[in-house]
């Protein structure tokens, strides 16, 4: 009864299934509670709707198959605060650097794209949650399956040359970031994230003002987003309005308490572990996705190609492999073109159907830096990349 | 550096910025006109339970009510976890007279019994 009565209001939100018999309502996600109502949000193809308010949007799995780079209206969405900016005049629009700086300076977007280098860099960008619907046992926390990721091109300046202009003066430690996005309430801390100075320096950091040549989406940050390659998508502080070097570490709450891991290897700990160590999550983990085979599908004999995509927190791709036997062996794949080291990486295998068998396909992936998938669980289910199966049968 | 999806007239002059300054080149032309977009209304509502009208009241200032009912099924435990959370750390104005309520409710609108 209960689960109707949520089919009911997703079918609500996206509208009425006479009228639009083409376009799904809703969509349910391979775990427990897993039913979506499916909309069009503003600048937005149809996305899976984790909540409306703040806005946060899941990139479908088909996406993924179609190229390295994630379109921009179908790029995943996630606010952190309810108030977001829906109304932004790029003439207007400004960005103060201030704080252990010897010179406080505020930049138009003007004075971004003229008085400053242009910059490309491909990024993946990842929600430290993403995939936190497939934790065991489940966590609390927003329920994405794999669709809170995306791979685009930013252009932008590097945000060391936005600091240099401001000099950063001795005893400066963290540059600290501030978007547009406001709470409802004043007793709710307002977000804010920080960078270590080492970190925010690095030339890959940027301000960026396009996403895959275009202005970016008013949902993904429009008119200027934080881009910090490898790092997980927190980080990369949206409607960017406020840049402020710190001289001691920062201890706001989206720092010192929130987006933090166990300080254990892998970041995991067991279920009923407590009082353990934490640290701020930074680096993406290396993961790899089948994107042409969708779980439980079922296909047609013969020889079949198996596409996929890999990426890790900025060292790149070395190998990726696949079985087609539950991980029982595994044989090399072939990568695609390197796209950068931030990027997502195409791979593609075959493997044989034979009619009437059934196959649990896995991938794995193998960072530069030798990391692999591991299996992990933490209480806030933060930088999952275990090894997914897929599940084909062949028609006979 | 590749060309900027702006249009045949942004391309044309991009390029010929690019001739004379390299590396230095502005962007193509970007619209300088206001954005505006309108989200969709909160349009979908708690599961029916008693002290629905407390997660109303409570929950609703803050986030839509999918947030909630995208949950796994959760311990009274987490849920009181989770309240604690929304009070302590993110400073939601839930009167302690609620709090029990809110639970409760929140125990009884999981899609399945915890296990």
């Amino acid at each position: 009864m209960k689960r109707k009565h949520f089919l009911a209001a997703s079918a609500a939100i996206a509208g009425s299934a006479v009228a639009t018999p083409a376009l799904a309502q809703s969509v349910t996600l391979p775990f427990d509670n897993g039913e979506r109502a499916l909309a069009a949000f503003p600048q937005k193809r149809q996305l899976i709707v984790l909540s409306s308010r703040p806005v946060q949007l899941e990139t479908p799995a088909h996406v993924f198959d179609a190229g390295e780079f994630t379109p921009n209206d179908e790029f995943f969405v996630r606010w952190h605060l309810p108030d977001v900016p829906t109304h932004i005049d790029p003439s207007a629009f400004r960005v103060n650097v201030h704080g252990a700086v010897a010179t406080p300076v505020t930049f138009g977007l003007d004075d971004l794209r003229s008085n400053f280098e242009a910059v490309e860099v491909n990024a993946v960008l990842e929600c430290a949650g993403n995939s936190r619907g497939f934790s065991s046992p489940r966590v609390p926390g927003g329920q994405w399956a794999n669709g809170a990721m995306g791979n685009a091109k930013w252009r932008g300046a590097r945000l060391r040359d936005v600091l240099a202009k401001a000099k950063v003066g001795t005893g400066a430690v963290q540059v600290r970031f501030q978007g547009a996005e406001r709470p409802a309430l004043p007793t709710t801390p307002q977000f804010l994230k920080s960078l270590d100075l080492a970190v925010a320096v690095n030339p890959n950091v940027i301000l960026a003002y396009q996403m895959n040549g275009s202005d970016l989406p008013v949902l993904n940050g429009y008119p200027l987003r934080l881009i910090v390659p490898g790092y997980f998508g927190t980080y990369w502080v949206k409607a960017l309005t406020d840049i402020e070097v710190l001289t001691e570490p920062d201890q706001n709450y989206w720092m010192k308490t929130a987006y933090r891991v166990p300080n254990t290897p892998n970041y995991s700990v067991a279920p009923t572990d407590t009082g353990f160590a934490t640290v701020p999550l930074t680096n993406l983990t290396v993961r790899s996705f089948i994107t042409n085979f969708t779980d439980g599908a079922a296909i047609g004999a013969g020889r079949k190609t198996i596409r996929g995509i890999a990426f890790d927190g900025g060292t790149g791709i070395r190998s990726v492999e696949i079985s087609s036997d539950g991980g029982t062996t595994w044989r090399p794949t072939d990568l695609g073109p390197d796209l950068g080291k931030f990027s997502f990486r195409r791979w593609t295998a075959t493997f044989d159907a034979q009619a009437g068998q059934r196959y649990v396909i896995a991938s794995r992936a193998v960072s530069n830096a030798g990391e692999g998938q591991v299996q992990r669980w933490n209480p806030s289910g933060y930088a999952r990349n275990a090894v997914d199966n897929v599940s084909v049968s062949v028609n006979s | 550096m590749s060309a900027p999806n702006n249009g045949r007239r942004g391309l044309m002059v991009t390029i010929g910025v690019l001739c004379i300054a390299g590396a230095l080149a502005a962007a193509a032309p970007a619209a300088q006109t206001p954005v505006s977009i309108k989200l969709p209304p909160q349009s979908v509502n708690f599961r029916e339970a008693p002290g629905v009208e407390l997660a109303h009241k409570d929950c609703l200032t803050c986030h839509s009510a999918e947030y909630v009912l995208s949950q796994p099924a959760l311990s009274k435990t987490a849920w009181t976890n989770e309240v604690t959370k929304m009070r302590v750390a993110y400073g939601a104005s839930i009167p302690d007279i609620d709090s029990d309520a809110i639970i409760a409710y929140l125990v009884a609108q999981n899609p399945v019994p915890a296990k």
